[in-house]
């Protein structure tokens, strides 16, 4: 029964994670460290929500937040690449007014009532494959967009380490300046990246609040965006190395929802278990980010006339 | 030279604009981002079907024009003039405790515990017991993150981050069950002794704790503009390579600079405890902590300047929370202002700066 549940649904809670830590690889690759991302969660959870109320359809909700996710991911890349603003600044102010506008319109639009969310859309569903004991609800019974973000993974990394588009990024993250002198357009790539990444970070957090925890409230995001970026660096930007991390996390989140779900609380506090996802995500940045070489253009705007 | 040249503009004709723009230019950042922001909030008021006018007249007008306001200014202040002093510490360095929440939180906790552990003491010894607790609990938080930066380079911005959901759920689970005090219905803390607790200073609305601030921050700006440690962590902050060449011992200046600024956060805790709640209940988030960061970069990271910013700031604040009251805005649109003058001062900073290296290269 624990077992069952905790493999049930360890893809489910890794989905978001995976999705927006595959976005910040390409943008990290690129010589971004785009803290934002917090922020483009948690708006498009909450654009996510209100589209898929106002609709009826949780997959209008899903187009939301990526429409979102491209839009925020574009402003912050105005932000970091054309004004060359300081990331981490940028990053955290984002993040707060996230917090801030999110929470503000929320209380405006519903005060205290809770509005019904719309039947999850497109959860695939294979009740004779489901019914295989353990394992069968982790891959038969779970919302399309835990396939589409697993297959998304070898793709992003074949991109990424064998075309001259993903040879180009990661350049950019070496050495901004020889690409530049190579004839890559540092601006337009860097552009590109943050819409790939404000994408998937806007389809993570709209999963989030629509496929997950089925609400909103504030601060849903609840830091997954900072152990998405924690991932990216312990799996060495990497993006099969990043399914690994984002499984890891997801196995620590069912831990403690199975532990929650079953009732075992008498002998552990859910206080306590809800720390589980942090603590393994510190504890992968100890484990496997220490001896790791950052791109040296690591959250370093590129100007022309620094040559 | 430039003093010769500066001595003839004064004496022309437009002297004195040119005497005005030269000392406001450096200020020019913070001014775009305060004015910015608060232009940004007025359309966002208008585009939600607020009057802006009204709003902000109401939040100051609550904020200096009631006595509620006028003696909530001084409590409100202090956490948020300690925390910038401790953010101040790192940002100078160049490294990153966004983590001042948790520490806060942890830091209360310790001072919580020091308020009724040790009896009822006479003031003068529980209260610097009390406050010296607290520092301890910022310390205890921020050192693995300090200590996976110094060590191994490990970006501190993702651990002290992640950090304060631990201190929230900790505080959660030691305030329902080792700490709650029997006598309470509802989960709390026992609460300190009275002896513990930081005085008003007798007849006037300040609070001791914000006398704390103000004397922190004069220290932090003495530290920094005069003692060679100060220096040392100007220099790491500014240019590492400099840094090397000068034989600096890095990666023990990121550490310090990071305890130091644990620590304070933690004292922020421990005079938030001490000086207004007394006891903890298990749902409490301080927003001090991140609601500092703007605060900090406004001030143009002076530790003079973090005086006045955080009286502007804790007036938002209070004017805020009052203000929902009368007009129904929720008080989370002060955030959205702090985040959106956050925005603006590092857009217009970084374009200043790129104006700046042009007309040298002219």
């Amino acid at each position: 029964m624990f077992i069952t549940f905790i493999f049930a649904s360890m893809l489910r809670v890794a989905t978001p994670i995976l999705l927006a830590a595959l976005g910040e690889c390409y943008v990290q690759n690129a010589g971004i460290l785009n803290l934002g991302i917090e922020g483009i969660m948690l708006f498009s959870a909450f654009t996510g929500f209100l589209a898929a109320v106002a609709t009826n359809s949780s997959l209008i909700g899903l187009l939301a937040g990526l429409g979102t996710g491209l839009l925020l991911g574009f402003l912050l890349a105005v932000l970091y690449v054309t004004l060359k603003s300081d990331q981490i600044v940028v990053g955290i102010a984002f993040s707060l007014s996230a917090i801030g506008f999110t929470s503000l319109y929320f209380r405006l639009l519903y005060g205290t009532t809770l509005p019904k969310l719309p039947v999850k859309e497109w959860v695939i569903n294979i009740p004779e494959l489901a019914a295989i004991p353990i394992i069968g609800r982790m891959f038969f019974n779970q919302p399309f967009l835990v396939y589409v973000s697993i297959a998304l993974v070898p793709f992003f990394y074949y991109v990424l380490y064998k075309t001259r588009f993903g040879l180009k990024i990661r350049t950019l993250g070496e050495n901004p300046m020889v690409a530049d002198t190579a004839g890559v357009n540092v601006f337009l790539y860097r552009y590109i990246v943050m819409l790939i990444g404000g994408l998937l970070a806007g389809l993570g957090g709209a999963y989030l609040s629509l496929y997950q925890v089925s609400l909103f409230q504030d601060n849903l995001i609840q830091g997954r965006g900072y152990v998405a970026i924690a991932i990216v660096m312990f799996a060495r930007w990497n993006p099969l190395k990043i399914l690994g991390g984002a499984l890891l996390y997801g196995v620590a989140e069912a831990f403690a929802g199975a532990i929650q779900a079953l009732g075992y609380l008498r002998t552990v506090p859910a206080e306590i278990i809800l720390m589980l996802p942090y603590i393994i995500t510190i504890l992968g940045l100890v484990v496997l980010a220490r001896r790791a070489r950052f791109p040296p253009a690591f959250a370093r705007p590129y100007r022309r006339e620094m040559r | 030279m430039s003093v010769r040249l500066d001595a003839e503009k004064l004496v022309g004709k437009s002297g004195l604009i040119n005497l005005l723009v030269s000392s406001i230019k450096p200020a020019l950042s913070t001014i775009i981002g305060i004015v910015g922001g608060m232009v940004a909030g007025s359309i966002v008021l208008w585009l939600t079907g607020f009057d802006p006018v009204y709003v902000y007249y109401t939040i100051f007008a609550e904020a200096w024009g009631t006595s509620f306001g006028v003696g909530k200014m001084s409590i409100t202040m202090m956490p948020l003039l300690i925390i910038g002093v401790g953010l101040l510490f790192c940002f100078k360095a160049g490294t990153w405790n966004i983590g001042a929440q948790g520490q806060m939180i942890i830091g209360a906790l310790f001072a919580n515990i020091a308020g009724y552990a040790f009896g009822p003491l006479p003031a003068p010894i529980l209260i610097p017991i009390v406050l010296l607790a607290s520092i301890v609990g910022g310390v205890i938080w921020i050192l693995p993150a300090a200590v996976m930066k110094a060590k191994w380079g490990i970006n501190e911005v993702v651990t002290t981050m992640l950090f304060n959901f631990l201190g929230i759920y900790l505080l959660m689970y030691l305030v329902k069950s080792p700490l709650r005090y029997p006598k309470e219905y509802h989960p709390i803390t026992q609460p300190i002794y009275p002896s513990a607790e930081l005085p008003m200073l007798p007849g006037t609305p300040i609070h001791t704790g914000l006398i704390i601030g103000l004397a922190l921050s004069i220290f932090t700006y003495v530290f920094f503009t005069k003692t060679t440690l100060g220096f040392q962590f100007r220099i790491i902050g500014s240019n590492l390579k400099a840094a090397r060449y000068a034989g600096l011992r890095i990666p023990w200046l990121i550490f310090y600079s990071l305890v130091i600024s644990g620590a304070l956060c933690g004292l922020a805790g421990g005079v938030q405890l001490a000086g207004t709640m007394r006891f903890l209940d298990p749902d409490w988030v301080p927003w001090y902590g991140f609601q500092a960061v703007p605060l900090v970069f406004l001030a143009r990271l002076n530790a003079l300047a973090l005086i006045p910013f955080s009286f502007f700031f804790a007036s938002l604040l209070i004017g805020g929370d009052l203000m929902h009251r009368i007009v129904g805005l929720p008080v989370f649109f002060v955030d959205v202002i702090f985040g959106l003058m956050l925005i603006l001062f590092a857009a217009s900073e970084s374009i200043r700066y790129v104006r700046l290296r042009k007309r040298k290269e002219v």
